[in-house]
């Protein structure tokens, strides 16, 4: 019995073409994903991590099966559906057949099927990754056991579970949309495993959640170094075992239920049944004949009518409710992760808009896909279609009434996670609720909605099969979403509802992406209409399937009203999308990817023998800026003078100029003295003019510029990545309406390699050869150059800024004058000392904040200014007093602050950055202005980053290192550095403990996505996750081992020596003597450690117990365990031998509520620095209170990977035994 | 008015032969369709009802080309498939005013009458309430037919309307059918020979997609009128029996087969003869075709 239906389900199943596709499908991606260049499934791959690395194979593996659960829904989920929608049901539930034999029989064909279907995975990665044309350097050795492992615990474990839960999803309830919920469910978990993982102390929880085993992979990888990627398989033990076995038994728990509930039986009725009546005898039969009203208002009512109808019908059931509330599930904790994070703003509303967005996206794609099916397929399901299609209604009717009611539970959707918006902010006690801005978005969504809703219908329409249009969407989704940059479809107007991606600003609003936004919304909304035509025409009525009589229907359908409809909806799609284009093709460059990268491989083969040539430096910028920020066009004036000084012991004669390439900045550019122009390349713009006389050394002369900027229209915005994408915006967008942040002229001096492409991927497919970041650190050439303008040294600074009447606008310098004239505003700025060569210029409606603060020592006083806009007054007098704590603790410890003014200033969020200019700081809106700090148990970031960036008015603008390797050690290390110490005097233990982990995080986490080569600290080469994170944690423990005021001071010599210093400037060896010199002999080591080499340890507590002695004190045993490591560049790790002074602590009871078990809050009985030699080491301390928890390193001051065993509870032990050994 | 077909046909995608061209002329009243599962009656039924498309032939209805102009078409049509479902959570006054409405009737006042009206004819008055989910198959069917009546339909095709009904909801639903048949065509497809004779006032027979006999009831029967006769015999002499003589039916009455011949020319023996029915030609008929298949 079994056999038989097993085998009529396999077979049935080997003959659908579908099966075949669905194959095809994986294989293709598998295929794909293995030998192409561009990799577009997942991020932070390439570099020197191979295509077939396991952690990538594993990873795609596990993506793959995710995205392939809508085909184990349409295979294991139907098998059962599909008897009782043929019909068959009855007869097979007749027959001796028993229920295991049928149930078990259908489910495991249907099991084998997915898991064939998934081998296509295995089978495509195999051959893809053997093709004759990879290029063999980014492959490793191929291993079987990489592709199969994650194969059979990643996909093969996802289907069965997945299998499970569809197959008795429907067994249970008889409900083929129930089967799909089951899907979203799993999903949601999966979202709601990712939200846990943003918290280090949830992640164990995340990793068994995350039904998919996406996040546990991501949590036991996490740390995992590039030579760990490229050779280590993802163990199958763990969270990762437990996570299979969990979601295993989830599954066969599921099944198990399904099998004993189910009933070999038809599908229960909704309802009683009704009583039958006698007939009654027979009456005169009176035909009524009703009034029959046909036309055009007919039509319309009843449109209404049906929308009202089917849209009543999507709301009400039960499975729609159950989606609804799973959504807002899914967004209770988006928003209880998203306000959980350090640094947290406040519920501010185009944030709990993203939010809401980000979280129901995915929903709303599932609502529309899968509700597009059932409300094409309602009637045919039911078999009521025979009477509905015969309707006396225009075709339009039943396909508009549909598509409306779509249309309108989206609607609905919107206005209840709206609601949930609104109730968020609410209970978060804030209360600059903007109702408006939810409109404003909606509209913005409803354009996308509807474009996709006519999308899915027409596919369904088209494809008349539901599951095949299910597989087409999630195609479609493919295409679009996920991989349109690496299949080509880079230009917005080949991206079918393409999300356009727009960012708002308190500031600024919607500002000039308004434009953008409705033409190409209008764009795609006339294609819809298009598609509406087309879904009309082919619409299905009736029983008549077969492709040439639909088309011979479609014929006769076209009707003049359909014809003009699309003729009309054509000339749109020509007219607004002709517009769209010429704004992006003509008005503006249209720029893709692979253009920027073959013009920057020309201009470094036309010009790299250009590198060396000597030029003079800027040593003196007067400029006088016209902005526009409101006209239209936008635009900007910007003329002036760069005075060029030959500092060199020859004459020069040439003069290599770069200047800004875009379209829309016309550039006229003069020389002081008679030359020509050698070269002239607008494309790169570059110029090399040769002078008449050759410049002698000590000799200078004017660079006259004269620049204006007016926007033209849109771009396409690709900038860097080619990426449309407003988030990468160009230096024009950098004016806007309210809140303008222009940074410097864009015109340097020689040929800049570090305009070079740098990542070896890319260079490799422009046919270049792989290059060094960094010249080394004691290249001659280097050590001549200013860190950050190769083109400057110090210089002198005078800017004359004239914006609308109503706005400030701001550049480094004191503000020498303000005047009124033409109707518009000017600022007259000048600086008096030396400045770097960096600037910027802003300019909005601002509010001012003033303060000022006195120098204890020296009694100069120095005005605070912080510029906000009047909606983000929250955290202004914070600010100023955090810079009130830095000047104080920065002046004390390194020197005098340069400048008589320090100000901040709020930019829109278009840039997410805080910069710090000579005695300028400009913040982003959404870094620091509107956090949220009303729970003092927080540490404050607004705090943090305030300091950080005004200690770069010392790190990198009093002392700046060369252009070699390890210089932004010496600006953003010794800035976090600063900042550290400040909130090191402002914050509790707890918050600089949650500070300390960050940092340790995101330099663990850093390390993984490296593309080249990590370095040392003293070799970084403007290596984030290093000169930030790492350099944090190395300072942060030095100061700890060596003392504050030792570290501190040696600093402050090495400022004071190096003041200003140029040629050369000087560089981290330079730095390292002063450490050097700080640093007892017995902790020389830690320098090595820290600086010269990548070192990690090992650090646990492997065992920890007390008793009681008899005089009332404790006595604690403790066996710890210590390794250390250094690791290469790829981190490959070798052991080293140990001879550290670690931190060993024995603490209290935790002070804190929600102290994690591997942190001790808790009063410290013990803590001291002991030497460790050994791999293992018995301890025996005596301490005065009964200790709750010991740690070695207990704080993490020193890097280690696994730090979640640095710290053990102590249990109470045995009482002591005579001596041991 | 009156409904002409011509040279109406179809083939399905897999191959069966639906519809052969297959021509009719069906006046105002009643109109049998008679013929065997799969004859094509139902597809038949469907293109006239607009669901389907023919590969090729014509049909006309009064002035309008049923296979263009199928909205006109639809507004007077009342259409009761072979076989549908209904919305399992609406009660059946629901359904039939939401039908009723798309029916054209807009006025609420008088889609309410025609709605009650139809309930009290269908008998279904009392369950008017209850969710269509709980509806046995001949309540069902009930509804189908009010749904079918709705409006005022000048063409009333029913597919099989009586299967599924007790005999008592059969009569009353052909006494209906008949009433309003005055001036209004009405198909009835049917395999019951019984409901042809006692209701149509013509008729076709098909079957493998072929008309193979047209007429008024008695001028069909009138071909074989005299010429059909009746015998009792034995199980074991039926297939002798069939090889020397033209079987048109066998019954079993009472456990021994009494069997229908058709001759041409009087036979004497064991056979009687009798007045020849609409089922003597009706299975005479497919007989022939069998053989001519053959």
């Amino acid at each position: 019995m079994f056999r038989n239906v097993f085998l009529f389900e396999l077979r049935y199943r080997l003959r659908q073409p579908s099966t075949y596709i669905y194959f095809g499908i994986l294989f293709a991606l598998a295929f794909v994903f293995l030998s192409v260049q561009e990799t577009f499934f997942g991020p932070s791959t390439g570099g020197k991590v191979f295509k077939n690395a396991p952690d990538t194979l594993a990873n795609f593996m596990l993506g793959a099966s995710t995205l392939g659960m809508f085909i184990t829904a349409a295979i294991v989920g139907t098998p059962v559906y599909r008897d009782v929608n043929s019909g068959i049901s009855p007869l097979l539930y007749t027959t001796p057949l028993g229920k295991l034999s049928y149930l078990s029989g259908k489910f495991l064909a249907s099991m084998l099927v997915i898991w064939l279907i998934m081998s296509a995975l295995l089978v495509g990665g195999i051959l893809g990754s053997n093709m004759p044309w990879l290029d063999p350097t980014k492959y490793g050795p191929f291993r079987f056991a990489a592709y199969w492992q994650p194969l059979l615990w990643g996909a093969f474990v996802n289907a069965f579970f997945a299998g499970c839960i569809f197959f008795a999803a429907y067994a249970l309830t008889r409900n083929a949309l129930v089967v799909y919920l089951g899907g979203i469910v799993l999903f949601l978990l999966y979202n709601i495993a990712g939200l846990f993982t943003t918290e280090n102390k949830n992640e164990h929880l995340a990793a068994l959640l995350d039904p998919f085993g996406l996040d546990t992979r991501t949590v036991v990888t996490k740390y995992w170094t590039i030579a760990e990627r490229n050779t280590l398989l993802v163990p199958l033990q763990g969270e990762f075992l437990q996570n299979r076995l969990l979601w295993t038994g989830v599954g066969l728990a599921l099944l198990a239920v399904s099998f004993v509930a189910f009933r070999m039986s038809a599908p229960a009725t909704t309802g009683k049944p009704a009583e039958l009546e006698p007939a009654p005898a027979l009456q005169q039969v009176v035909i009524r004949r009703s009034r029959q009203v046909f036309g055009a208002g007919t039509s319309w009512w009843q449109w209404w009518q049906l929308t009202k109808v089917q849209f009543l019908n999507v709301v009400k059931s039960r499975t729609f409710l159950a989606l609804v509330l799973f959504g807002i599930v899914n967004i209770v904790f988006g928003a209880y992760y998203r306000w959980r994070n350090d640094g947290a703003n406040y519920p501010v509303t185009y944030d709990v808009l993203a939010l809401l967005n980000n979280n129901f996206s995915l929903f709303f794609l599932i609502i529309i896909t899968l509700y597009a099916g059932e409300l094409v397929w309602r009637e045919r399901e039911l078999r009521l279609h025979q009477v509905f299609d015969v309707m006396p209604m225009p075709n339009w009717v039943p396909f508009a009434s549909k598509l409306a009611a779509l249309v309108l539970v989206q609607v609905v959707l919107y206005g209840v996670i709206s609601s949930m918006g609104v109730l968020i902010q609410l209970y978060k006690s804030y209360d600059h609720v903007q109702p408006l801005l939810y409109l404003q978005d909606f509209g913005l969504q409803l354009a996308f909605i509807v474009e996709l809703c006519v999308l899915a219908m027409v596919v369904q329409t088209i494809a008349n099969n539901k599951y095949v249009g299910y597989t087409l969407m999630i195609l479609f989704y493919v295409f679009v979403y996920i991989a349109p940059d690496a299949l080509g479809l880079h230009h917005v107007m080949l991206k079918y509802d393409g999300y356009v991606p727009y960012t708002y600003s308190d500031m600024n609003g919607y500002g000039h992406f308004v434009g953008p936004l409705f033409w190409v919304n209008l764009y795609y909304l006339a294609w819809a209409v298009l598609l509406a035509v087309v879904c009309n025409l082919l619409w299905v009525r009736g029983t008549e399937t077969s492709v040439r009589h639909r088309g011979r229907l479609a014929r006769q359908r076209l009707v003049p009203a359909a014809r003009w409809g699309a003729v009309a909806a054509v000339a749109a799609v020509l007219v607004v999308g002709g517009y769209v284009f010429w704004n992006t093709n003509i008005q503006n460059e249209y720029l893709t990817t692979k253009l920027i990268e073959s013009r920057k491989s020309g201009w470094e083969t036309k010009y790299k023998h250009l590198a060396r040539v000597a030029q003079p430096k800027i040593v003196n910028t007067v400029l006088q800026v016209d902005l526009y920020p409101t006209a239209s066009p936008r635009g900007y004036r910007m003329r002036g003078a760069l005075t060029l000084l030959n500092r060199t012991p020859r004459p020069l004669d040439s003069l290599l100029v770069n200047y800004d390439n875009s379209r829309s900045v016309q550039k006229n550019l003069t020389l002081s003295r008679p030359n020509t122009i050698l070269l002239d390349d607008p494309e790169n713009g570059f110029r090399i003019y040769r002078l008449a006389q050759p410049l002698a050394p000590g000799d200078s002369l004017q660079l006259n510029l004269d620049m204006r900027y007016a926007a033209r229209g849109f771009s396409s915005r690709p900038q860097d990545t080619g990426v449309f994408s407003w988030a990468n915006i160009s230096p024009e967008d950098r004016l806007t309406a309210n809140g303008t942040f222009l940074d410097g002229t864009g015109i340097t001096l020689g040929y800049d390699a570090r305009q070079e492409l740098e990542d070896d991927d890319v260079r490799e497919r422009n046919h270049l050869r792989p290059k060094e970041r960094f010249a080394k650190l004691n290249d001659a050439v280097g050590r001549q150059q200013h860190g950050f303008t190769l083109d400057a040294d110090y210089t002198r600074f005078d800017i004359t800024v004239s914006t609308d009447p109503d706005q400030t606008a701001v550049a480094p310098g004191y503000l020498q004058k303000t005047w009124l004239a033409n109707g518009r505003r000017y600022f007259h700025y000048q600086m008096d000392a030396p400045m770097s060569n960096m600037f910027n210029i802003l300019s909005a409606r601002y509010q001012v904040h003033r303060a000022q603060w006195r120098d204890p020592a020296t009694s100069q006083l120095v005005a605070i200014e912080i510029y906000y806009d009047r909606q983000h007054p929250y955290n202004v007098a914070h600010m100023a007093d955090a810079l009130k704590q830095g000047l104080t603790y920065y002046t004390k410890a390194f020197g005098a602050y340069q400048f008589r003014q320090v100000r901040v200033l709020e930019f829109p969020r278009y840039k997410a950055f805080a910069q710090s200019f000579p005695n300028t700081i400009s913040t982003s809106e959404s870094a620091g202005f509107v956090e949220d700090l009303r729970d003092p148990s927080r540490p404050d970031m607004v705090y943090f980053i305030t300091n950080h960036e005004l200690g770069h008015q010392w790190w990198g603008h009093q002392v700046v290192g060369g252009n070699v390797q390890g210089s932004s050690m010496l600006s953003e290390s010794l800035a976090e550095y600063s900042a550290l110490m400040t909130c090191k005097h402002a914050f509790t233990g707890a918050q600089m403990q949650r500070i300390m982990r960050g940092e340790l995080d995101r330099y663990l986490k850093g390390r993984r996505d490296e593309r080249k080569k990590e370095l040392p600290l003293m070799l970084v080469e403007n290596q984030p996750y290093i000169h930030y994170y790492k350099g944090g944690m190395v300072f942060y423990a030095l100061q700890d081992y060596i003392g504050e005021d030792t570290l501190n001071a040696a600093i402050r010599r090495f400022l004071m020596a190096n003041r200003y210093q140029t040629k050369p400037y000087p560089n981290t060896a330079t730095f390292m003597a002063y450490l050097r010199r700080a640093t007892p002999d017995s902790l020389q080591y830690l320098l090595h450690d820290m600086f010269e080499t990548i070192t990690l340890f090992e650090n646990r507590v492997e065992n920890a117990t007390y008793t009681k002695r008899p005089d009332g004190r404790y006595t604690v045993r403790l066996t710890l365990e210590a390794a250390k490591l250094r690791a290469d560049s790829l981190g490959n790790e070798t052991p080293v031998k140990l001879n550290d002074w670690v931190d060993v602590g024995i603490f209290g009871p935790d002070k804190l509520p929600d102290t994690e078990y591997y942190d001790a809050t808790g009063q410290p009985l013990y803590l001291r620095k002991v030497h460790l030699t050994q791999p293992k080491t018995e301890l025996v301390v005596v301490v005065d209170k009964q200790p709750t928890k010991a740690g070695l390193d207990p704080y993490h001051k020193l890097i280690d990977r696994h730090y979640m065993d640095n710290v053990k509870a102590v249990e109470p032990g045995a009482p002591p035994a005579v001596a041991r050994r | 008015m009156e409904l002409q077909i011509t040279n109406l046909s179809k083939t399905y995608a897999n191959g069966v032969r639906a519809l052969n061209n297959v021509s009719l002329t069906i006046p105002s009243g009643m109109f049998g369709l008679l013929g065997p599962n799969g004859a094509g009656k139902s597809s038949l039924m469907r293109t006239i009802a607009t669901l389907q498309e023919p590969d090729s032939g014509s049909i006309r209805l009064g002035n309008l080309d049923v296979l263009t102009q199928k909205e006109a078409v639809r507004q007077v049509l009342g259409y009761l498939p072979q076989e549908f479902g209904l919305y399992p959570s609406i009660s059946a006054d629901v359904l039939l005013d939401y039908f009723a409405g798309l029916k054209g009737i807009r006025d609420a006042q008088e889609r309410k009458l025609a709605v009650e009206s139809l309930l009290h004819q269908t008998n279904l008055w009392a369950a008017r309430k209850k969710n269509l989910g709980g509806y046995s198959g001949g309540m069902k069917q009930r509804f189908g037919i009010a749904v079918a009546l709705l409006g005022s339909p000048q063409l009333i095709i029913v597919d099989e309307p009586t299967a599924g009904l007790d005999p008592t909801e059969r009569n009353r639903f052909l006494d209906l059918l008949s009433e309003i048949s005055d001036n209004v065509i009405v198909i009835l497809s049917t395999h019951i020979v019984e409901d042809v004779t006692e209701l149509c006032s013509n008729m076709a027979i098909i079957a493998s997609g072929e008309v193979i006999a047209t007429g008024r009831p008695t001028d069909v029967i009138g071909e074989i009128r005299g010429k059909v006769y009746r015998t009792k015999t034995d199980k074991a002499a039926l297939p002798t029996l069939r090889t020397t003589h033209d079987v048109i039916s066998t019954k079993l009455v009472a456990g021994s087969p009494v069997v229908r011949v058709f001759s041409e020319t009087p036979i004497n023996g064991e056979f009687t003869p009798v007045e020849a029915t609409l089922e003597d030609v009706y299975f005479h008929r497919l007989a022939r075709k069998e053989m001519a298949g053959v």
